[in-house]
Parts: structure tokens; C-alpha cells; sequence
């Protein structure tokens, strides 16, 4: 039953049903000894939507004595009624209060939810900065691809989980539960937990600054590893997957039932954060994946499953995949659909094959406008490829795509600028080049312009980002050479958005302050344009002293000791130099299926599972 | 239409409980078709190119109201006992749905929306710790009494165009009867008779506000249950 108050809020705010639980295939525990509540500083249908949680949330639940539930970031009008009422954060399966688990875990996807973390945090009763939490508060960790750079938000987090969850959140709450059992203090339970391969103390080590940099990072504990190691699951085919997957009461924004066909990326695309972070590539075997698609559409009733990957198209077996998949779903009124589709890969073959399952949106990734351009980032596809396939694609029926480009890239200048636009009136040129009697009606090309962010561990990672003016002078160009152009639709980001991501990806711990002065006045949802406040961060990061051109628009040379390089990723800073180096030639680097480039170093014999083939 | 197997329909009488009484309709429907599918009943699909389940409410409930006994018609594809339908269906439903009981009726059975001429609602009025039982029942008796004795007014928030627009209607001949069941422990219950069939009915939420406006305690917080449809025939 739900609680009289929680009922009288529910009634006042939009989509009430984010807030309740009870999904189906939720877990609720009543006999357990440690609780861990696992939560998403983003709203449920966005929260609920990430994979890796649901892995955590099965591996969790499978632990004898161990519950965890969920929760996600209330929309501001449930953060007005629960203060309100004086509702406190809540876990969805059994309205617990967050203050009660043992653990406090979030997952941090993009950096512009760090503001939420601070709303669930404050609704929840606990104190923000990890210092000031006493024994009685819950341990708040977190993990997710932000944690290659933990220190902005370091202050807030008592750990941080750093590389694949699966084995580390599992060595993780056992050690946590022992600490518990044998009645051990804060201190004493972090000093157990640094020795597990992958989990950084934050209040473990200190950066020494001068002026806007830093100059050192000494260890506060001497036990302390100079360097956390980024956690590698080696096998995946037998690791853990989503369990029965929960359906949601609401539409979220992947309902469907999610199959991981592979982690990891080969292609090496230098602006690619996810490329560089879940190295190696790890595939599923098809037999794993076909047992895992018919126990997931059974339990949920779902009548949709997406590939879901880094690049679908370069499974070694996508093409059998698809055939058997087909083969065995489509009685079932099962459809397939794939959300990252390469256009180099297998997508003349599937193309046909998808028609017949369910006709989704097409999209295209070139990201560049020019193969100068594309060269330097690695982006290994031309514009023949490009309008060969968007070609087929026109041929098999589609009559609209959408093309997804960056702006601000390194070395970008006004010619590869208008290429973009060149390469959209190009694509629409090609729609016209089908014969008649293949086209529906009016091509719609949909152009999707992001501004470009420099991300740790990539080859970028050292150059500085374009600012806001020069961005939207970009911006501008693109509009004028795309204006009064039909059947062509352009979508860009907020450039205020962009150079805040870059702030965070690339700042250091002072930022926290910065986080929580922009907070308390008012920042909420930052991803979300229509409750971006652009002002309050201006005003947050000169009040706490934050240079941002310092931050985010500066070439780093690659001596400077970056705020993250406690942080290990595996693949080498040597490697992450050369490629940036290799990217000012241009030249290109060829997919590590083709050859080894040798990103981990020495330690390529531990970790890759390509060179063991 | 392919021919199918059977001419036989479904109609059963559907509980959607506390938990899940913020899901909106349209997510019902689609709770709906996920259900069947995990309970592998013989439902029948419509023909076209994304093909649905052939479910269908006998009415809409508002978001936020939970209900005993909401109409659902199930067209099959096969045979099937309905004491197995309904076993297999409450197996796997979401907790707080469950189907309370069913009855298979042949194709030409009129649908069960042409057969609705009213529904009965309790509503649950909370009235804060300052206010004792009697005072409570004083001002909502009052206020049952005075609306019910001539035109019920309200504001309805009506779609004209794109543009939406307030209107003042009288929903007075929309209700049959209102009776204040009890009142005790800071919670009146009464019971509403309604008028519902195919073109619309009352809007209990509306009625509800009206009333406790006319008390003089809108602020006062209410839960609404449709307790049942009432049909121009048994089934």
C-alpha cells in the first residue's frame, strides 16, 4: 500500500507513475543483512534505461543476504511535493528511506547529472561532502564511464568503482558485508575496500595545487595503490547479464529488451570516450545471446529486442545472429531492431532483413564533414561509403535518415565546416538519384550537430575545446548553408551545455564546491535545455574561483599532470599520445581486428582477448 | 480479417489496486499486452503492418483512481476454459492488477461499452486531525444536500481547436444518487451513483471537487475507486 502523504504528492505532479516501483520482475527482499540502494541522478524513463544498473541490480539480488533497490532523480515537481510533505528520498521497491541502506550507489553516465546527485542526497538527510559524514550515514559510491574523471564530484563519494561492474561490485558488497559483520568503522571497512582492484578512496589521496593547476597528488593513507587500476571483466560470455530485465509502467526511453552482443570497440575513433574505456573487445557467443533473447522476451512479454553494442554492425557473427534470431522470433511477433548501425559494416545484407522484422529510423554517424576531418579523428569511412549506403538504404524504401556531426573538432576549420552541409545537400542528391518509382515521397534528412568535448583517456584529451563563441560561429555557417534548403532538418546543441560538459570531464576536485554553490541556487536536470540556467554556473564557478578557459579551452602539453592520472584505464598514456600526434598528421589507424596497435603496452598479454584468437 | 479458429471473446472484470492506481490508461493497455504475451493465452491480432492485440476497455479510468471491476474484452485466436484464462492471466500480471472473474461470449454479443449506463464510486474524503468526526460530516451532508438540490457547476478544461479552452457546465444530470456512508477516524466515505455509458459520463473528479468546494474544504484530499459498472444486463 502506498503511504497517505506519498499519494496526496503523487497527485500534484506529471507522470506520477516514475515514482511508485512495482514493476514487474522487481525484486523485493524482506530477509537480507545489507542493503544497497542503487540510484540514477536522472529521471526513472532515462534511469531505467541503462544497462549497466540492470546488470548490477541482478548480480546484487543474487547475493544471499544482500537487497537492492532502486532510485532515481524526482522531476522538480516532486522535489517541491516531497519537500513539501517532507517526503524523504526513497528506494521504488519498498519506500525506503535512503539514509536506511547500507550503501548508496550512483551511476554516472554524463556529467551533467552531478547536480541531482545533490538532490537526492540533501531529500535523503545525508551531508554531500564525504568529510563531513559520520559513522551513521550510509557509504554514498558511485561508477559509470564519468569515473575516468572522478574528481570533480570526488569530494561527495566515500568510493569510486572504476571499469566493469561485474565482479567488482560483487567483491565489492562482500567485503562491505563482512566489514559489517565483524562491526568494522568507516576507515577501517575503506581501508579493506582499496585493496580490491578497481575501487579509489577519494579522501585517500590530495592534490596539491598552484593557481589553476596541479603540481601534485599525494597519498593521504600510505597503504593507498599509486594507481587504481580500471576493472577488465575478461569473460564476458559466462558473466552475468540483466536477469529477468523489469518492465516498466511507463514508456521508457529503451523499452525493449536489451541483448549485448559485445563490449568494446575496435575501431579506435580518437574523440570516442566509450571506445578507449571498454577496451578489449569482448563478444557474447551466438548460443549465449539466442538463450538470453528468448528468456528475456518471455518473462517481460516484450515484443522488441535491440543488438545493443558499441558498433553492432561489427559483430563477428552478426550476420548468422540475425538470421537465427529472425528465424526463431518472428512467429513470436518478436522484431529486432539495431540502434548503432556502422555504415561500413554489414548493412547492405541486413538492410533487407531488417525490412521484414520492423522499418526503424536510419541513422549515420560520419561526424565529420570532410575526410581531412575524418582522418584526424579516425572516423575510418568515406563519403562513397556514406552514400553507398544511405543509397541502399533509399533503395530499400527509406526515405529519411539522420546524419549525426560534431563541430569543434581538432584542427576543424571553415571548409570542413561547410562540408557538412556539402555532405547533407549530397545526401539528398542521392534520394533523387533512385529511380521514381522506388521513392515514397519527400526525403527528410535529419542533420544532428553536436559540439565537440574533449574527453579524458582519448587522444584528445589534451586539446582544448572550442568556447562558446567560436562554436556558435559554427553553428552560424552550417545555418547559412542549409538555409531554404528543403526536405533537410538541422539540429544543434546548446553551446552553454557543451563547454559545462567539458568544465566537468576535464576539472578537478575544487569543482565540487562549484557543484554545490550552482545547486543551492537552483541548478537541476543540466542536460535538460529548459532547466539549464547558464548564469547560476557563471556565477558558481567565479564565486569558488574556477577558471574555465583554464579548464576547458587550453591545450595541455602532454607533461602536465592531469587531475585524473591516479585513475589507471589500461590503455597507456604512450598510446593516447601517439594516436594524438598520429591525428595532427593526419593519419589513420587501422581497427585493432586488422592488427594489434598495442593500447595496454605491456600488459597486452593480461588483457586482450583479441591477440589470445 | 484471416478466419480464426474461434468466434470467441472474453469479457472479464478487471482490478487495478492501489499500487498502480497513478498508471495512466494507455500504459494499462500496453500492461495489458505484455501480459498476454508472457501468459501465452491465444489472443487474436489485428491485421496491418504493426499488429496489436485485440483488447479493448469497456471505458477509460482516470490516473490516479484504482477500480474492482473495469470491463476488458479479449477477442482469442483459440478455445480456451475461461477459469484457465483467468488463472493464467493473474499468474502473471504486475502486482496490483488481477482479473476478479470472466465470461466467454460469442462474437456477435454486443460490446460491453454499448451495454454501460452507469458506474458506483467510493470516495474516500481525508479530513485533517483538527477537525472532529461530527463537524465533518455536518459540512459534507450539508454539501451533498445543497448540490444536489439544483445545478451542479464546473469549470471543464475542454480542447478547442488546438487552443484549450474552460467551459462551465452542469453535471448535475450526470449523477443518480450520493450518500455519505460513514465518517469516522479522520476518513468520510461516500458512495456515488453515476451516470457512464459510451459517449462519456460523469466526471467523478470534477463531482468530487465540487462537493468539497461546496463544503468550504477543497483543501481536503480524496482517493476515488470505481467500485463497479453497472450494465443494461447482467453477465
Amino acid at each position: 500500500m502506498l503511504d497517505k502523504m506519498f499519494k496526496k504528492a503523487l497527485k500534484n505532479v506529471e507522470k506520477p507513475a516514475r515514482y511508485i516501483g512495482s514493476e514487474y520482475n522487481a525484486t523485493i527482499k524482506s530477509d537480507f543483512d545489507f542493503s544497497f540502494a542503487l540510484c540514477f541522478p536522472d529521471v526513472y524513463e532515462i534511469g531505467m534505461s541503462h544497462i549497466g544498473a540492470k546488470i548490477l541490480y541482478n548480480i546484487l539480488n543474487d547475493i544471499d543476504g544482500v537487497a537492492c533497490e532502486r532510485a532515481y532523480a524526482p522531476w522538480t515537481d516532486m522535489e517541491r511535493e516531497m519537500r513539501a510533505h517532507g517526503i524523504p528520498m526513497f528506494s521504488l521497491e519498498t519506500k525506503k528511506p535512503l539514509r536506511e541502506f547500507d550503501v548508496i550507489g550512483f551511476s554516472l553516465l554524463y556529467e551533467l547529472g552531478y547536480t541531482n546527485i545533490l538532490t537526492m542526497l540533501e531529500l535523503a538527510g545525508i551531508p554531500f561532502y564525504s568529510a563531513m559524514r559520520g559513522e551513521d550515514m550510509p557509504l554514498v559510491v558511485c561508477g559509470g564511464p564519468c569515473v575516468c574523471n572522478p574528481e570533480p564530484i570526488a569530494p561527495f563519494f566515500d568510493c569510486v568503482m572504476y571499469g566493469d561492474g561485474e565482479e567488482l561490485i560483487k567483491e565489492f558488497t562482500l567485503a562491505c558485508l563482512d566489514a559489517k559483520k565483524r562491526g568494522l568503522s568507516k576507515r577501517e571497512t575503506l581501508n579493506l575496500l582499496q585493496k580490491i582492484e578497481g575501487v579509489y578512496i577519494p579522501s585517500f589521496y590530495e592534490p596539491i595545487y598552484d593557481g589553476d593547476g596541479i603540481v601534485a597528488i599525494n597519498k593521504v593513507e600510505k597503504s593507498a595503490p599509486d594507481r587504481v587500476t580500471r576493472r577488465i571483466l575478461k569473460d564476458l560470455d559466462s558473466a552475468m547479464y540483466i536477469g529477468k530485465p523489469l518492465v516498466p509502467h511507463i514508456a521508457i526511453v529503451h523499452d525493449r529488451v536489451p541483448l549485448e552482443i559485445f563490449r568494446g570497440c575496435t575501431r579506435g575513433c580518437r574523440f570516442c570516450q566509450a571506445g578507449f574505456i571498454y577496451r578489449p573487445v569482448r563478444e557474447r557467443e551466438m548460443g549465449t545471446l539466442l538463450s538470453q533473447a528468448h528468456m528475456m522476451t518471455d518473462c517481460t512479454g516484450y515484443d522488441e529486442i535491440s543488438l545493443f553494442s558499441l558498433s553492432s554492425g561489427d559483430y563477428s557473427q552478426l550476420y548468422p545472429l540475425v538470421d537465427t534470431l529472425v528465424d526463431n522470433f518472428s512467429d513470436k511477433r518478436v522484431s529486432l531492431s539495431f540502434p548503432s548501425l556502422r555504415i561500413d559494416s554489414y548493412v547492405k545484407q541486413s538492410l533487407e532483413r531488417m525490412k521484414t522484422v520492423r522499418k526503424t529510423g536510419l541513422t549515420f554517424a560520419p561526424e565529420a564533414g570532410t575526410q581531412r576531418l575524418r582522418d584526424v579523428i579516425n572516423k575510418g569511412v568515406t563519403e562513397e561509403d556514406l552514400l553507398s549506403s544511405v543509397k541502399d538504404a533509399f533503395m530499400s524504401g527509406w526515405s529519411s535518415v539522420k546524419l549525426y556531426f560534431m563541430i569543434g573538432l581538432p584542427t576543424e576549420t571553415e571548409d570542413d565546416v561547410r562540408g557538412i552541409a556539402e555532405l547533407a545537400k549530397k545526401v539528398k542528391e542521392t534520394y533523387y538519384s533512385v529511380p521514381r518509382e522506388l521513392r515514397e515521397k519527400a526525403p527528410t534528412i535529419g542533420v544532428s550537430v553536436s559540439s565537440f568535448v574533449p574527453k579524458p583517456v582519448t587522444p584528445f584529451q589534451w586539446v582544448a575545446q572550442n568556447t562558446a563563441e567560436e562554436l556558435m560561429k559554427k553553428q552560424a555557417i552550417i545555418k547559412q548553408e542549409l538555409a531554404g534548403v528543403r526536405g533537410i532538418e538541422l539540429s544543434y546543441h546548446d553551446v552553454q551545455v557543451s563547454t559545462l560538459e567539458s568544465v566537468f570531464a576535464r576539472g578537478d576536485r575544487r569543482l565540487a564546491d562549484a557543484i554545490v554553490y550552482a545547486y543551492e541556487h537552483g541548478a537541476r536536470f543540466d542536460a535538460w535545455d529548459e532547466l539549464f540556467k547558464p548564469d547560476v554556473w557563471s556565477e558558481a564557478f567565479e564565486h569558488c574561483k574556477i577558471n574555465r578557459d583554464y579548464v576547458a579551452h587550453r591545450d595541455r602539453s602532454t607533461d602536465e599532470l592531469l587531475p585524473w592520472s591516479v585513475m589507471d584505464p589500461v590503455v597507456t598514456k604512450e598510446y593516447l599520445e601517439r594516436e594524438y600526434k598520429r591525428s595532427l598528421v593526419p593519419c589513420v589507424t587501422k581497427d585493432c581486428r586488422e592488427g594489434c596497435n598495442g593500447c595496454f603496452g605491456d600488459r597486452n598479454e593480461d588483457y586482450c582477448v583479441l591477440q589470445k584468437r | 480479417m484471416a478466419a480464426l479458429a474461434t468466434e470467441m471473446r472474453i469479457i472479464a472484470f478487471f482490478k487495478k489496486g492501489d499500487e498502480v492506481r497513478f498508471v495512466s490508461h494507455l500504459d494499462m493497455q500496453r500492461m495489458l499486452h505484455r501480459t498476454v504475451r508472457r501468459a501465452a493465452v491465444p489472443i487474436a491480432y489485428s491485421q496491418g503492418y504493426n499488429p496489436h492485440p485485440l483488447i479493448s476497455f469497456a471505458t477509460a479510468l482516470s490516473v490516479g483512481q484504482t477500480a474492482d471491476g473495469e470491463l476488458i474484452d479479449f477477442k482469442m485466436a483459440d478455445d480456451i476454459d475461461v477459469s484457465e484464462f483467468v488463472s493464467m492471466m493473474n499468474e502473471f500480471f504486475p502486482q496490483g492488477y488481477g482479473i476478479a472473474r470472466a465470461v466467454s461470449v460469442s462474437n456477435t454479443f454486443p460490446s460491453v461499452s454499448t451495454m454501460m449506463v452507469g458506474a458506483i464510486y467510493t470516495v474516500a474524503v481525508s479530513y485533517p486531525d483538527t477537525v472532529n468526526d461530527e463537524t465533518a460530516s455536518a459540512k459534507l451532508s450539508n454539501a451533498v444536500s445543497d448540490l444536489m438540490s439544483g445545478a451542479i457547476h464546473v469549470r471543464k478544461k475542454k480542447k478547442s481547436g488546438r487552443r484549450m479552452i474552460e467551459k462551465d457546465i452542469d453535471i448535475r444530470p450526470m449523477v443518480n444518487d450520493v450518500s455519505l456512508v460513514s465518517c469516522a477516524q479522520h476518513e468520510a466515505v461516500l458512495r456515488v451513483d453515476g451516470r457512464l455509458d459510451a459517449s462519456g459520463g460523469l466526471n467523478i473528479e470534477l463531482f468530487v471537487g465540487a462537493l468539497l468546494n461546496a463544503a468550504g474544504v477543497s483543501e481536503w484530499s480524496y482517493l476515488i475507486n470505481r467500485d463497479r459498472i453497472v450494465l443494461s444486463q447482467e453477465m
